[in-house]
């Protein structure tokens, strides 16, 4: 049976890329097979997802001073932003900045979730 | 011979019943019929406007006298002149008798008819048809006051510091026809002659223009969308790329079939140069595309004539062009007949005009609101 489709769109975070490496290596040592790998990343997808919505709230403010471009196509929205100022002041504030934000009402796989310009 | 005085021209042939045609479109004092009609004289302040409007006093009603007070043959009556109509004295004469005190130089000439009666005042309000506000010749009086006496200094409150000089003979040739009177053909002496500019007639801004054109290929929405900078596209919600350009500010609507629709320029100029900075994005996205068939469809202005409105008086005069439901909207929605245009009219006195399609369209318009706006100030 289909496992619910969530964003794939995490895999890319540094988390996501830990656990990829990792699956990886156990593939490639013939620890696991390629099918419990890619039940893995599901199960991380789901779990992510499930997470930020509910466990996380710490909100985090930005201004920028400009918006230099916009997009909306397939309920993503992507966006690119020049110097960028986070509230909290951790880190200096950006040149450029992108954003990509996908729909978080309706669970839809987004294999295209990653808008490449 | 020097008509300085109205008094004497009421003698030299204005009696009564016939306009002195002979004058042709000559003199202040002359073309007034009767002598009430003479108020209109002093009030020459209003610049080249004011001086068409003696221009336009051929009376060719049947024998239609201006009677006692009626400056406003069929013709407008430019003119700073607070003209108290008893509003039956007005309409006696004039079948289309309208008050369109037409200022500026370029449309001095124009007095439609189609406006509804402005000269249809009752009696109590005092028909203001001053262009130049700074020379208010509030006459005082009662309707069909007249002031035989046009000294200036015994006109009161108003600074009819403007003599009784009939315009010098080179300016009756400027009033024949249709010339806009530039403001220099008056003699300074007669009028303070100012141009429209300086006139507090403010001129309407446009706020808005919406284009349309066909750039005459199918076009791939999602491919617009994905590969054009600020783009939306919701096929779930509406069937077109939502785009925009920063310079014009402008949005566009984009549809498959290859047409489009550009909103937001302030010019007709800014339109199609948007219109075509759109079609070169999607050219360069590989469609084919052309520019043709580009039509303003629709202009909307704005102006402020910086005095508070009854709305309610226009309304009831002007019912047959009116629609003033303030439970519903505050504001007055008046539909011009000619030019075809809407006008939105607030009680602070800002006007919005839209449905045009041409500028000239808004300016006449807001030129002939104007001096109905100022027959209801409150």
């Amino acid at each position: 049976r289909d496992p619910k489709m969530t964003y794939q769109l995490y895999r890319n975070t540094t988390v996501g890329q830990a656990l990829q490496q990792t699956l990886n290596d156990f593939q490639a040592e013939d620890i696991i097979s390629r099918a419990l790998a890619e039940r893995v990343m599901a199960t991380f997808d789901k779990v992510i997802n499930k997470t930020l919505n509910t466990k996380a709230k710490n909100k985090m403010n930005f201004k920028a001073e400009k918006l230099r471009a916009y997009r909306f196509c397939d309920n993503v929205w992507t966006f690119v932003m020049e110097k960028v100022e986070f509230r909290e002041a951790i880190t200096a504030p950006k040149e450029r900045l992108k954003i990509v934000a996908c729909d978080g009402t309706n669970k839809v796989i987004a294999a295209t979730a990653a808008v490449n310009p | 011979f020097r008509m300085n005085s109205p008094a004497s021209h009421l003698g030299s042939g204005l009696g009564g019943d016939t306009p002195s045609h002979h004058h042709g479109l000559g003199g202040p004092n002359s073309i007034l019929g009767g002598g009430p009609s003479s108020v209109l004289n002093s009030h020459l302040s209003g610049g080249p406007g004011s001086v068409m409007g003696m221009g336009l006093m051929s009376n060719h009603g049947p024998g239609s006298v201006l009677g006692p007070g009626s400056i406003l043959g069929p013709s407008s009556i430019l003119g700073p002149s607070s003209l108290n109509m008893g509003g039956s004295q007005m309409m006696s004469n004039s079948g289309s008798g309208l008050l369109h005190s037409q200022q500026g130089p370029s449309s001095v000439q124009q007095y439609s008819s189609g406006a509804g009666g402005a000269s249809e005042r009752g009696p109590a309000s005092n028909l203001n048809l001053n262009i130049n506000p700074g020379s208010v010749m509030n006459m005082g009086g009662g309707p069909g006051s007249v002031f035989h006496d046009l000294n200036p200094g015994s006109v009161g409150p108003s600074n009819l510091a403007v003599p009784m000089t009939p315009l010098a003979g080179d300016m009756l040739d400027r009033y024949h026809g249709t010339q806009a009177l530039s403001h220099s053909a008056i003699p300074t002496h007669a009028l303070p002659s100012t141009p429209a500019s300086a006139l507090d007639i403010p001129s309407p801004t446009l706020q808005n223009i919406v284009s349309t054109v066909n750039l005459g290929v199918q076009l791939d929405l999602k491919k617009i969308a994905l590969h054009a900078r600020n783009a939306e596209y919701n096929p779930k919600r509406f069937a077109a790329v939502i785009m925009r350009i920063r310079e014009p500010r402008t949005t566009a609507l984009i549809f498959s079939s290859g047409k489009m629709v550009c909103t937001g320029a302030k010019s007709e100029e800014a339109s199609r140069l948007a219109a075509r900075k759109y079609a070169r994005i999607v050219q360069k996205l590989g469609f084919p595309a052309k520019f043709t068939e580009f039509k303003v469809q629709n202009m909307v202005g704005s102006c402020d004539v910086r005095f508070p409105i009854q709305l309610e008086g226009l309304c009831i005069t002007h019912g047959q062009f009116s629609t003033y439901e303030p439970e519903l909207f505050p504001g007055l929605i008046y539909r011009m007949v000619k030019p075809r245009v809407v006008l939105l009219i607030f009680v602070s006195g800002k006007v919005v005009i839209t449905g045009a399609k041409f500028k000239k369209e808004i300016d006449d318009a807001f030129s002939q609101i104007y001096p109905i706006l100022k027959g209801f100030k409150k």
